[in-house]
């Protein structure tokens, strides 16, 4: 089966050596790679507590009892499954710079986000974990629930593979709507532009507070975060149409700054609630930022 | 170190520096369209001011004054004053030889004559030449136009000739170009031979022209008795009103019995004198050949000013000569002259004088003058030449504006490219980097 074309081989390679582990407790339905909040008898030993009548006999540590003339029963951690929903930006904000010519690699902050979600959910599924997909373009929603199987990555990559960025719709909307449909405790991985922040931040903290773990992945150009090389130039907002006349000249110091804070609330928003945040610029290549993204993830799940 | 222009009135073309920047402060530069993800973190404040008129781009509009300026100095012709230039122009004499040639005196014989004077002359003269002439008018204003046209320099003419009177006189000199030093140099006023002249004159009723031998004698023109007569038509006609053709066929006679001496064929002359004189013959054209062409001179150098002032034009293809009363115009092989009003005696007279002389050329006779230009007249005329300088430069038109014309060319190339440059961002501003590369 061929997998269609939103993210090419090599990245995926890149991250066939990693886990996309949950670093917070996840409710799953199946044992898997990731901490369940429920503690159970699996192979993990967990602790030891107070026997109590009801418990199998068979849990019991009967050297410490030996020692100790105290029944203790051992308690393992019980580990589940992830199931992971990637909520990408799929407004026209997203489509900067311009869509490039067929067959041409990624540029557009779009096509960027759609890889880093493809390449994130076909990681999901790889390891045994479910994954969905939620985004809004400009067909309206698309939306796949989180389930596991190769059929269903197939159907996650040619949703994204279908989906083309437009319309305006912010992204705490999608997140709004496409959390409401989870049922249980995942992660969560955003990817766009947050240019409806503070809604879009104010979404992942109370995501967060319901006890998702939120991925925070900003996406942005070089463009954008810098003004085109170019004299006056009139510019036209990709979602709202409205126009201006600016001099990237005259105001590029001031328009940097801008970003740039921009950028830093953001940030400090999402690291507030103890999340992760990843920004990837669009020029830069993505494999090596969401290996070291990963990486930087077990790291500090292993710590 | 100064600098001389050559044309400073083009100067004011200096002005003209206004348009370029009027130009970049009235037209805006086309705006660029391109799409953006989000217009939030642009200033406001200083939105508004992006449109203001403004010079937009500073150095295309530097470029273009400096063509610009470039371009009206040059055409000033400016002239860079350097010590060493000032040393050169001075040292460099610039020198126009001319050699009166005698009558008789074929073309270089007067140079073999006066070789070692003409040497002479030219000695030291970085630029020179001879210039050989039987009318010294004639070669002064050649003389003239070399200099003009020399290398700068101090020029000088030098004017060889025998200069006997009436040869040259101060008005013929005027021709010389002002800053020219002039030098007479006089050559020995040589004994012609003998010659033989024709003499128009009356013999009774009939005209005749007889065969005379003139020659010097104790250095006096005389003429032989007459050698041989033959009576010949008189080529003036008089045409007009009775009493005024009676009045000047009178003055005819008259000034018959004076005598011309004449040479080669003659050219038909009418005059006609009256009320209706502009308008006979009806077929004038104002379109002669050469010889009637001479003629037509002759008689306005014979005739002399109008003996009373008058501004009155004449009809084409008439030329005035004395304007409101007499007129000429060529016509095919004839002369035709015409007069109105009252003629009197004198008026006849002259008239009828000049119009033998445009029938008959008269022979070059200057080596038959005895008498020489005197030697303090000689002396009024000669004038030492002002040293070259920057002004010579200037008139020989030999500029330093090759140069700036050079670096016109140069900064043309630079604005162009300044130009496409322009065009080349504009262009690709809207095109994404990886389609371009496609």
């Amino acid at each position: 089966m061929t997998r269609p074309h939103v993210v090419s081989p090599a990245e995926l390679s890149s991250l066939s050596d990693l886990e996309f582990i949950a670093r917070t407790t996840v409710e799953g339905l199946r044992q898997g790679l990731h901490r369940s909040p429920f503690h159970g008898y699996s192979a993990e030993f967990a602790q030891y507590r107070h026997y109590r009548p009801g418990d199998d006999l068979k849990h019991v540590d009967w050297k410490l009892f030996g020692r100790s003339d105290r029944l203790y029963t051992r308690q393992f951690r019980e580990t589940t499954n992830l199931s992971a929903l990637l909520v990408l930006d799929a407004s026209a904000s997203m489509a900067y710079p311009e869509a490039p010519a067929e067959g041409v690699a990624p540029a557009s902050k779009f096509l960027v986000a759609r890889a880093a979600t493809a390449a994130l959910a076909a990681l999901v599924i790889d390891q045994g974990d479910t994954a969905g997909v939620a985004a809004q373009g400009r067909d309206g929603v698309t939306y796949l629930p989180s389930r596991s199987g190769r059929h269903h990555l197939h159907a996650i990559l040619a949703a994204l593979a279908r989906l083309s960025p437009g319309g305006a719709a912010p992204v705490s909307e999608v997140l709004r709507h496409a959390v409401a449909r989870l049922g249980r405790r995942g992660l969560v991985v955003v990817l766009s532009d947050f240019y409806d922040e503070p809604a879009s931040t104010d979404e992942v903290r109370r995501l967060a507070r319901m006890g998702h773990e939120v991925v925070v992945v900003h996406v942005l150009s070089p463009e954008e975060v810098d003004l085109p090389e170019t004299r006056e130039v009139e510019l036209e907002d990709l979602e709202s149409g409205a126009t201006r006349v600016v001099d990237p000249r005259e105001i590029r110091a001031a328009y940097r700054t801008a970003v740039s804070a921009f950028e830093r609330r953001v940030e400090r928003a999402v690291i507030a609630e103890g999340l992760d945040y990843l920004s990837i610029r669009s020029d830069r290549p993505l494999p090596e930022a969401l290996r070291a993204f990963l990486l930087r993830r077990r790291a500090r799940g292993a710590a | 170190m100064g600098v001389v222009w050559a044309n400073p009135a083009a100067l004011a073309g200096l002005a003209l520096l206004a348009v370029p920047v009027l130009i970049h402060l009235l037209l805006r530069p086309e705006i660029l369209h391109r799409r953006f993800p989000s217009l939030r973190f642009l200033p406001a404040s200083r939105l508004a001011s992006a449109r203001r008129r403004r010079i937009h781009d500073w150095p295309l509009l530097l470029v273009r004054l400096a063509i610009l300026a470039l371009a009206v100095l040059a055409l000033a012709g400016p002239i860079l004053v350097t010590p060493s230039r000032e040393q050169a122009w001075a040292s460099q004499f610039v020198r126009a030889v001319v050699v009166h040639l005698e009558e008789g005196d074929a073309p270089s014989a007067a140079v073999d004559r006066h070789g070692a004077a003409i040497e002479e002359a030219r000695a030291g003269a970085a630029v020179s030449t001879v210039i050989e002439t039987s009318r010294l008018a004639d070669g002064l204003v050649e003389a003239a136009a070399w200099l003009d046209a020399a290398p700068p320099g101090t020029r000088e003419l030098v004017v060889m000739s025998a200069f006997r009177a009436g040869s040259v006189s101060g008005r013929d000199l005027a021709v010389i170009p002002p800053g020219a030093g002039v030098r007479l140099v006089a050559l020995p006023a040589e004994a012609r031979p003998s010659r033989e002249v024709h003499r128009l004159a009356s013999d009774g009723a009939a005209s005749v022209i007889a065969r005379h031998t003139l020659s010097l004698s104790a250095g006096r023109p005389s003429l032989s008795a007459a050698v041989a007569r033959s009576s010949v038509d008189l080529p003036v006609a008089m045409e007009g009103g009775e009493a005024d053709r009676q009045r000047l066929l009178a003055a005819m006679e008259a000034v018959l019995v004076e005598g011309f001496l004449v040479e080669g064929d003659p050219v038909p002359v009418i005059v006609a004198w009256g009320a209706d004189a502009g308008r006979a013959p009806a077929d004038v054209t104002g379109i002669g050949s050469p010889g009637v062409r001479r003629a037509f001179d002759r008689f306005v150098s014979a005739v002399g000013p109008a003996p009373r002032a008058s501004d009155a034009a004449a009809p084409a293809p008439w030329t005035p000569i004395w304007p409101g009363r007499l007129i000429a115009a060529e016509q095919d092989e004839r002369l035709v002259i015409s007069g109105q009003g009252e003629l009197g005696v004198d008026e006849a007279l002259g008239i009828a004088r000049a119009a033998i002389r445009a029938a008959y050329a008269a022979p070059q006779l200057d080596s038959f003058e005895p008498r020489t230009i005197a030697p303090e007249a000689r002396e009024a005329w000669m004038r030492p030449a002002a040293r070259g300088d920057a002004a010579a430069v200037a008139r020989a038109g030999d500029t330093d504006a090759r140069v700036l014309w050079a670096l016109v060319l140069v900064l043309l190339g630079v604005e162009q490219w300044m130009r496409r440059a322009r065009r080349g961002v504009a262009g690709d501003a809207d095109v994404p980097a990886e389609a371009r590369v496609a």
